[in-house]
């Protein structure tokens, strides 16, 4: 009996150890832009481990004035944008920002940011979780170079 | 009547009606796949573009390239260019077809096809000073050309190639730019010739590009 306590235990930890982290959040990087740029485009793979829905709702920078979420869309040949206030992930799901859809627009940088770059960024979520990011600056998307 | 020796004698007689038979049917099908044949070359090639059988004139428009010269029709003049329309305030789907274009130019290089001088003809001329776009558009490649210019010209250009163009307010005094995302290949003649319709895949323009030029170098 004591012994299946100690097995239930251990075969739990890992469950303990991701419940701590409710969001994953991987693959994140920022697209380099050219000197003068204005904004820049980022993009993430946030995978939520628990059951529940959990929303991103704030993203922050200190290498940026401001960073906002958007919706890029194809409608019948024009190219659109908007703005969304929260982008949310339901329960053992992940949603990717990816260049043509979702993504993060960061605004003004406070200093020209070139590839190469390691950027901080602060995510905050509904639940009030939130984690911190060291972000690269690439050129393009590493998934596509892996294909290459 | 196969059987009976006199029905199965080829008189000499008959078999001249037969030889000239053959060579008017022969000389008919010839004729007739010849027509077909014609028939064909005047069919574009299958891509994803749209071909125009009547070319589209841009018109006459004054702007200004990121260099600082003046961007008028005579620039066009002798070298095919393929234009596509964006702005800078643009984080996403404007560097992502602006790395697609540099791949495409990339392509048709090592293909040793003919490669279109690529502009972005600015839909934010507001925003978008020539000094802007020198930092930016060579940025993607250093033979790529941003072009812009007063927004009239610009609205006045955009409507006439069937650009739709609308500015979107957002928070604050910001706004953004919902744009047509089309392609235009135009001539030596300064002639939009094919529309190159969104989404815009390095392999497929570049595919596209190489076999539309010399089709249309030849048919028209």
């Amino acid at each position: 009996m004591k012994n299946m306590m100690l097995g239930l235990l251990l075969v739990s930890l890992p469950l303990l150890v991701h419940a701590q982290q409710p969001m994953t959040v991987e693959d994140a990087w920022v697209r380099a832009a050219p000197p003068g740029a204005a904004v820049l485009g980022g993009y993430m793979k946030m995978t939520n481990n628990t059951r529940r829905s959990i929303s991103l709702l704030q993203v922050s920078s200190p290498q940026f004035e401001r960073i906002e979420m958007h919706l890029s869309s194809m409608v019948d040949g024009v190219s659109r944008m908007e703005q969304v206030d929260r982008i949310t992930v339901r329960g053992r799901n992940s949603v990717s920002l990816e260049p043509g859809g979702l993504h993060l627009m960061l605004f003004t940088p406070a200093v020209p940011t070139v590839e190469g770059d390691i950027l901080e960024l602060t995510l905050t979520f509904d639940n009030g979780w939130s984690t911190e990011l060291t972000v690269p600056v690439r050129r393009s998307n590493p998934a596509q170079h892996q294909h290459h | 009547m196969i059987t009976d020796p006199a029905h199965a004698i080829i008189t000499p007689m008959k078999f001249r009606l037969v030889l000239v038979l053959v060579v008017v049917l022969a000389l008919g099908a010839g004729f007739w796949f010849g027509q077909v044949q014609r028939a064909n070359d005047h069919v574009p090639p299958d891509t994803g573009a749209i071909v125009l059988s009547a070319p589209r004139d841009p018109g006459a428009f004054e702007l200004v390239s990121h260099t600082g010269a003046p961007f008028r029709p005579a620039d066009l003049q002798g070298r095919w260019t393929l234009w596509f329309f964006g702005f800078t305030h643009c984080p996403d789907v404007c560097p992502m077809t602006l790395t697609a274009l540099n791949q495409t130019d990339q392509l048709l290089a090592e293909a040793g096809a003919a490669r279109p001088d690529i502009l972005m003809v600015s839909v934010d001329p507001a925003r978008d000073t020539p000094e802007l776009l020198a930092a930016y558009v060579p940025f993607f490649n250093p033979a790529f050309t941003g072009v812009t210019g007063d927004a009239g010209q610009i609205r006045i250009l955009t409507e006439r190639l069937g650009i739709i163009v609308q500015y979107v307010a957002m928070a604050g005094d910001d706004y953004t730019v919902d744009h047509g995302t089309s392609m235009m290949l135009v001539g030596p003649d300064g002639m939009v010739h094919a529309v190159l319709p969104s989404p815009h895949d390095p392999q497929t323009l570049a595919r596209d590009i190489a076999v539309l030029i010399p089709w249309l170098e030849k048919n028209s």
